[in-house]
């Protein structure tokens, strides 16, 4: 009988397993309060290292606001359902003083999601959560999952569901007048969105993918709504979205929801992506059964060099980086955001992403290349003429 | 879509290799290697690899012409001396290539009989070369001493050669300054009595019964370069050249990531950095090969004929999946470049676009923190954000109870289980990296007694005292730091006002 490596020296419990993140032996009750007080840490902005400058005098900055009303995006899945849990267990236990709903997008991918969804009806009820669920049949003019996967094959389907799905979440969290939508993405998957970044040489995306908090359309250092000085606090802001499990493994996800015996679907996704994803996948899990601290790791190496991007000085190639010539730092000029013509959210384009996929799904035609920006008179000329997702706009 | 953007089609595979072109790109010779899908005859090899050198060294060369950034600003320097280069040689295949590629290239002009004005020297573009071999044969696993084969390789050129033991990091020493492993915050203590002879410093150290196979690659690595880094100053040397290939480097990148060297990416990976001031300042480290693929340096070896020694890995006996990050993550890069040729090219390319804290620190004209134990940019609080993303201690949570007032109050994650007095902790002084491999050590065996904390004290290099006492002293003159001006004492401030006191 291993001692709990967590209790009292004097009176330790049994341990029944063993944490996968430091492989200490803990008891049950110890573990629950590791994996809480570790998200409490990370809300309470303890944990991000991408907060912290070089001298360690970073301003720490907490993941919500007070009064703030906080979309859970929930899936039905292990990871949100989690995340339903320990959002109302953490609010009522520190008092964050959220106004907590869930939010759930209906793919329309038959034998998954509509099971997983009975699931997240449940979870409302046992949490007591206000539930709005957006389907794409509704929002995209009745493109669900399975259709397009119909059209285009399974090759590329998560590009459109990962499209649809920012915006429908978008769109249900404007639905709800909700401030801040929160997705249960794991360390693991941060791990391996890092790695991957990294093997595909999109240094842009990794200072994205390892931000906590994405949206609001500020950088984090000027996002202070309080702050009525600069003329950047009253531009209109893309709604937050964030990640408390950040730092948070896979595996001890599971763990608490099989130890408290949550209620949650088990089945992945039946257009789960396999290819690319799977070598950093295989990689981080590799690198984790060597040193299982190698998860967090990798998130706190991609937050840093996702930092250095914006140091001064030169690059590590040679070439000459920005100097301090001017005092103070001169920033990167921001997209200019503009009004999607047609939807009328949010975009850096006349036309956003969504209604760029959603225009090739119409006229069948089944590959679209992200990034290549359209010519903008066809788009403007073809978005007077098309009235449809004006109504839908919200 | 998991970073909350839209990504770029993830299930695409990676593109299939192109098939090479059957004649060189240049010409219509038959092609001796394919390098990233282009086809080379050996001559237009040749021109494209010494092109790819320039380019590697021209950092190094801009540094010997122009000085020490502190000469240059005394305009001592300009025009007039070079710098002289401390060579890195490990008897393989790349710094042997890269010492024929500095003679032929940065030394002796190369015949060039297209050159205008033949009679037109350009001087050496340093203005000397010393080579320096680490023998490592004191580490378990490595194997004899090669000392002598690796002076026979470069018996040939005309650049002195010297040899030094990885041990002597632990010298001079007249004091034994030691750490415990067995006290989370690394508390440190130093002995007067007679100091332990340089070998067995280096065992205590290195000892496999004490790390992980990935610790142990990092801890050796970092004594490696912090040794190289102190003969180069202490030789005169004002850059240091290592041979590093983008192989390596791509490998370094990735595996650095995984054991948290994020921080320091830049200076690892980067074509070159500015040592620390703590170090003496004034060392430029360059890594003039860190854009050429190994490949390209085995061909340019062979056909050049440049013998070289096969390097040895510690004998670990196990399978590269569980010998360490290193192991693993060379294993997983060299899978991925025998499919997809552009790996390693994306790799450093994306490294090779980070900034430096060095440069950053210099840009700002603000004195940087480094980490005692490897040497490089160290972020602070990288302790206390471990504990509170990895709690390994639940003592100070449960001795305060969670309030249930309407201000949540947290036990800082600062306040650790044992509180040493902050001069004798080496643990809030690391970077993130050595933090992770001080604390964490290997538990005892199985059945085996529990060892004493006695057992568990290690000795640490010389160095690792003087950069920690170096940072204590910083901290506390940055407490007595009032808003902008420091305050320096009685006697600092009657020098400040001087200039006003009348003789008494």
């Amino acid at each position: 009988m291993a001692p709990c490596a967590l209790c009292p020296a004097d009176n330790p419990a049994r341990a029944i397993l063993r944490r996968p993140k430091t492989l200490q032996p803990v008891c049950k009750q110890c573990f629950f309060d590791v994996f809480e007080t570790e998200i409490h840490n990370t809300i309470m902005g303890f944990g991000q290292a991408e907060g912290s400058s070089a001298d360690g005098k970073g301003k720490r900055k907490e993941l919500f606001r007070r009064g703030e009303k906080v979309a859970i995006g929930a899936s039905g899945g292990k990871d949100s359902t989690v995340l339903a849990h320990i959002m109302t267990l953490l609010n009522d236990r520190y008092d964050y003083g959220l106004d907590l709903c869930l939010l759930s997008i209906d793919e329309g991918i038959s034998g998954y999601r509509d099971a997983s969804l009975d699931t997240v009806k449940r979870n409302a009820v046992q949490y007591d959560l206000p539930l709005k669920i957006l389907s794409y049949h509704e929002l995209y003019g009745g493109w669900t999952m399975d259709r397009v996967v119909g059209e285009i094959g399974k090759k590329g389907n998560c590009t459109y569901c990962g499209v649809f799905r920012r915006q429908a979440l978008d769109r249900g969290a404007h639905l709800l007048t909700v401030d801040h939508v929160v997705t249960g993405h794991n360390a693991d998957d941060v791990a391996e969105t890092v790695l991957m970044n990294v093997l595909r040489g999109d240094i842009a995306r990794l200072e994205r993918c390892t931000a906590i908090t994405t949206g609001g359309d500020l950088p984090p250092e000027l996002d202070d709504p309080e702050d009525t000085k600069t003329l950047e606090g009253l531009l209109p802001r893309t709604i937050k979205r964030s990640k408390p499990f950040k730092y948070t493994y896979e595996k001890e996800i599971v763990m608490y929801a099989y130890f408290k015996k949550l209620d949650y679907h088990s089945t992945e996704c039946i257009y789960s992506p396999t290819a690319y994803r799977g070598h950093a996948r295989a990689l981080v899990k590799d690198l984790e059964s060597i040193r299982p601290s190698a998860i967090v790791d990798i998130i706190y190496s991609g937050e840093a060099m996702a930092s250095s991007i914006k140091l001064l000085g030169r690059r590590a190639g040679g070439d000459p980086g920005p100097t301090n010539e001017k005092k103070g730092y001169t920033r990167a000029p921001r997209n200019s955001q503009q009004k999607c013509t047609r939807c009328n959210s949010l975009s850096s384009q006349p036309l956003c992403q969504a209604c760029m996929l959603l225009e090739s799904l119409n006229k069948g035609v089944a590959k679209v290349e992200l990034g290549a920006e359209p010519s903008k008179e066809k788009l403007v000329g073809e978005a007077n003429g098309s009235g449809a997702m004006e109504k839908l706009a919200v | 879509m998991s970073c909350g953007q839209p990504a770029p089609d993830e299930t695409q595979e990676l593109p299939a290799a192109v098939a090479p072109a059957a004649t060189c790109v240049r010409c219509s010779l038959p092609p001796g290697i394919v390098v990233r899908t282009t086809s080379y005859c050996w001559e237009h090899f040749h021109d494209h690899f010494t092109f790819a050198y320039r380019k590697g060294i021209d950092g190094a060369r801009t540094r010997s012409r122009s000085g020490r950034p502190q000469d240059v600003l005394n305009g001592a320097k300009r025009g007039t001396k070079r710098s002289k280069v401390m060579l890195a040689f490990s008897g393989g295949a790349s710094s042997r290539v890269l010492l024929d590629l500095l003679q032929k290239n940065s030394f002796t002009r190369p015949d060039d009989p297209s050159l205008s004005n033949p009679r037109f020297k350009p001087p050496p573009t340093f203005e000397s070369l010393e080579i320096l071999y680490v023998d490592e044969s004191g580490v378990p696993g490595f194997g004899p001493d090669r000392t002598e084969e690796v002076r026979a390789l470069v018996a040939e050129t005309p650049f002195p050669f010297r040899s030094i033991k990885l041990e002597s990091i632990f010298t001079p020493s007249t004091t034994t300054f030691s750490t415990s492993y067995s006290t989370p915050s690394l508390l440190t203590s130093t002995s007067t009595s007679t100091p332990l002879d340089p070998l067995t410093s280096l065992l205590s150290f290195l000892s496999p019964s004490t790390h992980s196979p990935t610790s142990l690659a990092s801890l050796h690595s970092s004594l490696l370069h912090s040794l190289l880094r102190r003969e180069a100053l202490s030789s005169g040397c004002e850059i240091l050249l290592t041979g590093e290939t983008a192989n390596r480097v791509a490998i370094q990148t990735i595996a650095g990531m995984a054991e948290g060297r994020g921080f320091s990416m830049g200076e690892e990976v980067g074509c070159e950095w500015e040592a620390s001031e703590e170090e003496g300042g004034g060392l430029l480290v360059a890594r003039p090969l860190s854009s050429i693929l190994l490949k390209e340096v085995t061909y340019y070896a062979r056909i050049r004929e440049l013998e070289s020694l096969t390097m040895r890995r510690p004998e670990t006996g196990v399978e590269p999946k569980k010998a360490g990050i290193e192991a693993l993550v060379q294993d997983f890069v060299n899978g991925l470049e025998a499919n997809f040729p552009s790996t390693v090219s994306t790799i450093i390319r994306t490294a090779q676009k980070l900034g430096m804290r060095s440069a950053d620190e210099r840009e700002r004209k603000v004195e940087g923190i480094r980490c005692p134990l490897c040497g490089l940019p160290a972020q602070l609080g990288a302790e206390d954000w471990r504990k509170a993303i990895t709690i390994s201690t639940l003592s100070d949570l449960k001795s305060a109870a969670p309030s249930s007032s309407s201000t949540p109050s947290l036990p800082a994650p600062a306040a650790a289980a044992d509180l040493p007095s902050p001069e004798a902790a080496l643990a809030p002084l690391l970077c993130y990296s050595c933090l992770l491999i001080m604390q964490g050590t290997l538990p005892p065996p199985r059945g085996a007694p529990t060892p004493d904390e006695e057992e568990k004290v290690v000795v640490l290099p010389p160095y690792v005292e003087e950069m920690a006492r170096r940072r204590r002293r910083i901290a506390e003159e940055e407490e007595g730091v009032v808003g902008r001006r420091t305050v320096s004492g009685v006697e600092g401030v009657r020098r400040e006002v001087e200039g006003y006191l009348l003789d008494e």
